[in-house]
């Protein structure tokens, strides 16, 4: 037995882990359990990829399998890591089309939560570039599925928390770049209607992310760095650089847990108004592809800030028309309630695809809590004013919501037929999906 | 750099098999990768040509098949510069002191297989005069103990060999490096807790070995010297009434 948890560190759980190596033992493995979960890099923050009785942890099964140079199309296995994509073929001039806040998620991971990147307003989500996924299907086949074959299984899988499956290998598509630089620059929002403007009047910039300080009162309310990038020409980048600049070196690993006073709402405050200022000055810049799409990757370990009880996350969606008036509720009830996060960070989606795919046109709000009771009472009270303003959540960053708060505005009869019955999670089954 | 030379990897579908064909292929090493149920290796083989542009060959090899370890040899595109075996099964101590068979396998898979192989090996590599000899053996073959004698016996049986060989060949241009593990976190290991501080990945290993590929020497990872000389020098009549 083992105590895993997600990278919340927030719930801990007992379980019992396998790593399988190769097809084989997998599908021995697959096809004597009744309960489990697959289970990647153990990215997501809570419990979705937890089963008290089996977790299948797929990193071993790592293997890039084909590389097409002139096309782009990677056949991989699911547990291989984006990070291993880029180490591997960024020198060649691919990039991954969308990609999470950190490079250290699976393959399988990224389509089963869908994830979504900085670009989701203009390429949309992680499953738009999947070209087919092979999976143990619930009548205990390998099956390949895509948009043109077995289709909806492939949209079920698609944002479907692996409940549809455990995913063994895929193709995807990757991005043609020119350098391993982004070109970033920042625009200055002086309120939350300015902010939600300023998505707006930038929606031609190829990656946009806003950093919200969720702290400032008054006029500054809603406050905001809006962070934009393309990526480089070749052209543009220093001669003295390299074109394709290779992975940081992680610069620092949290040693220990932080005492859990450290984060208060006086450090936070400081925090964001020390980084608000600091940004708010900066013009535009190159950066390289590390420090821009994860910049938290450089700090090892980064989860131990929030002392040993871990934090979580919420992230939710609101219908564009409900934005100003939601964040405007969302983030008093947070500066009432004095919680202190620390990351907050607002993004605008395009259209969604899949079934149970979290990304749909609308605003999302992602933010950070240490794990505390208090925090959670908040928590659940986000919850429902996300849910009464018609809004959803993120599945790869819940860790509290119940089956009522839970948007179940799918169509469980089709699920059901698509949906593997062995496959269950901690999550899965506290929200009942 | 090191282009163009080959490292032929016994027992390739071992976890430290597969970080030592990571580390060589990285440096530019083509490789030749041995294995039993070799269509298994397919994945790992494709990996490693993606990831590093060099020439992966996949050979059928069963390390108890000792006659056809010279066809083997011959099939083989070309002699490569290094040869290393990683082959290696820790059996069950309680269940295989109860059954001779089972402990012949274990005593064949890790002594007579990687041994007669590395041999035969050793004499072409004599004949051509080049060539670099890799044995990975275990500390457990140091001493034996009660919870491990029949693999420990093995190993030993192999380290000695390995520094046999060492000793005819030291005047040829034939290097043997013998490697002696103590924890290593893999699928060998997998459900032991072993503790943290004296276990080494992969990785590591890889690292050690790649290094010292061209070395004839017997090579720990500190501070497992240490541990094995301590235990080595423990008195008989002491070292009985330990239990471990």
């Amino acid at each position: 037995m083992n105590e895993l948890s997600g990278w919340g560190r927030f719930p801990k759980i007992k379980t019992k882990e396998l790593t399988p190596q190769s097809e084989s033992e997998l599908l021995e493995i697959l096809r004597h359990s009744e309960s489990y979960i697959p289970r990647g890099n153990g990215r997501s923050y809570g419990d979705s990829a937890i089963n008290k009785d089996l977790t299948i942890t797929m990193t071993r099964m790592n293997r890039l399998l084909q590389w097409n140079q002139e096309s782009g199309e990677l056949v991989a296995e699911s547990g291989v890591l984006i990070a291993d994509i880029i180490d591997t073929l960024l020198p060649r001039g691919w990039f991954p089309y969308v990609t999470p806040g950190t490079k250290f998620v699976t393959l399988g991971g990224a389509i089963a939560c869908d994830v979504h990147g900085k670009n989701h307003h203009k390429d949309g989500s992680f499953g738009n570039f999947v070209n087919w996924i092979e999976i143990f299907n619930n009548n205990n086949e390998v099956v390949r599925c895509s948009p043109n074959e077995n289709s909806e299984l492939f949209d079920w899988t698609i944002g479907g928390m692996g409940l549809t499956g455990v995913i063994i290998r895929c193709s995807i598509q990757l991005k043609k770049v020119e350098s391993g630089w982004i070109k970033q620059r920042t625009v200055v929002n002086n309120n939350l209607n300015e902010t939600l403007q300023s998505f707006y009047e930038h929606k031609e910039a190829t990656y946009s992310v806003a950093w919200i300080d969720c702290l400032a009162k008054g006029k500054s309310f809603g406050r905001s760095i809006l962070m934009l990038g393309e990526h480089a020409h070749k052209s543009e980048v220093e001669a003295k650089l390299s074109n394709y600049p290779k992975r940081k070196n992680k610069k620092i690993t949290f040693p220990f847990d932080a005492p859990s006073f450290l984060l208060n709402n006086f450090t936070v405050s400081a925090f964001n108004k020390i980084y608000f200022n600091l940004n708010k000055n900066k013009q535009s810049s190159y950066v390289d592809w590390d420090t821009y799409f994860y910049p938290l990757d450089s700090i090892g370990d980064w989860n131990r800030m929030y002392g040993k009880n871990g934090f979580f996350q919420f992230q939710c969606i609101l219908p564009r028309e409900l934005s100003e008036q939601g964040y405007t509720k969302i983030l008093s009830t947070i500066q009432n309630k004095s919680s202190g996060t620390f990351l907050a960070v607002l993004k605008d989606f395009g259209s969604g695809n899949g079934c149970l795919s979290f990304p749909k046109e609308g605003l999302t709000l992602a933010l950070d809590f240490k794990a505390s009771q208090k925090n959670i009472e908040v928590g659940k009270e986000l919850t429902d004013i996300v849910k009464s303003l018609g809004g959803s959540f993120y599945l790869a960053k819940d860790a509290i919501m119940n089956s009522s708060q839970f948007n179940n505005d799918f169509d469980k009869e089709e699920f059901s037929k698509h949906r593997n019955v062995a496959i269950k999670s901690e999550q899965s089954i506290r929200i009942e999906l | 750099m090191s282009k163009n030379k080959t490292i032929l990897i016994i027992g390739a579908k071992s976890d430290i098999a597969v970080a030592v064909a990571h580390k060589f292929a990285s440096e530019g090493y083509n490789l030749q990768l041995a294995a039993r149920n070799s269509l298994e290796l397919d994945a790992v083989v494709s990996d490693l040509k993606i990831k590093y542009e060099i020439n992966v060959s996949a050979y059928e090899l069963d390390i108890l098949q000792y006659e056809t370890f010279a066809d083997f040899i011959d099939s083989l595109e070309y002699l490569p510069n290094i040869a290393l075996c990683a082959v290696g099964i820790l059996g069950n101590q309680t269940d295989d002191e109860k059954c001779s068979l089972n402990s012949s396998l274990v005593m064949r898979t890790n002594y007579e297989g990687p041994s007669l192989i590395l041999g035969e090996i050793a004499n072409r590599f004599e004949t051509r005069g080049s060539g670099s000899i890799i044995g990975i053996s275990s500390v457990a073959g140091d001493r034996g103990r009660a919870s491990n004698y029949i693999y420990g016996s093995a190993k030993a049986g192999f380290t000695s060999f390995l520094s046999g060989l060492r000793n005819r060949l030291h005047k040829s241009n034939v290097s043997v490096l013998t490697i002696l593990p103590g924890f290593v976190k893999t699928k060998m290991t997998r459900g032991l807790s072993l503790p943290k501080f004296i276990t080494a990945s992969c990785n590591r290993w890889s690292d050690v070995i790649f290094t010292n590929r061209n070395k004839s020497k017997v090579v720990y990872i500190f501070p497992w010297r240490i541990i094995m000389n301590f235990i080595m020098h423990i008195p008989e009549n002491i070292f009985k009434k330990i239990n471990f």
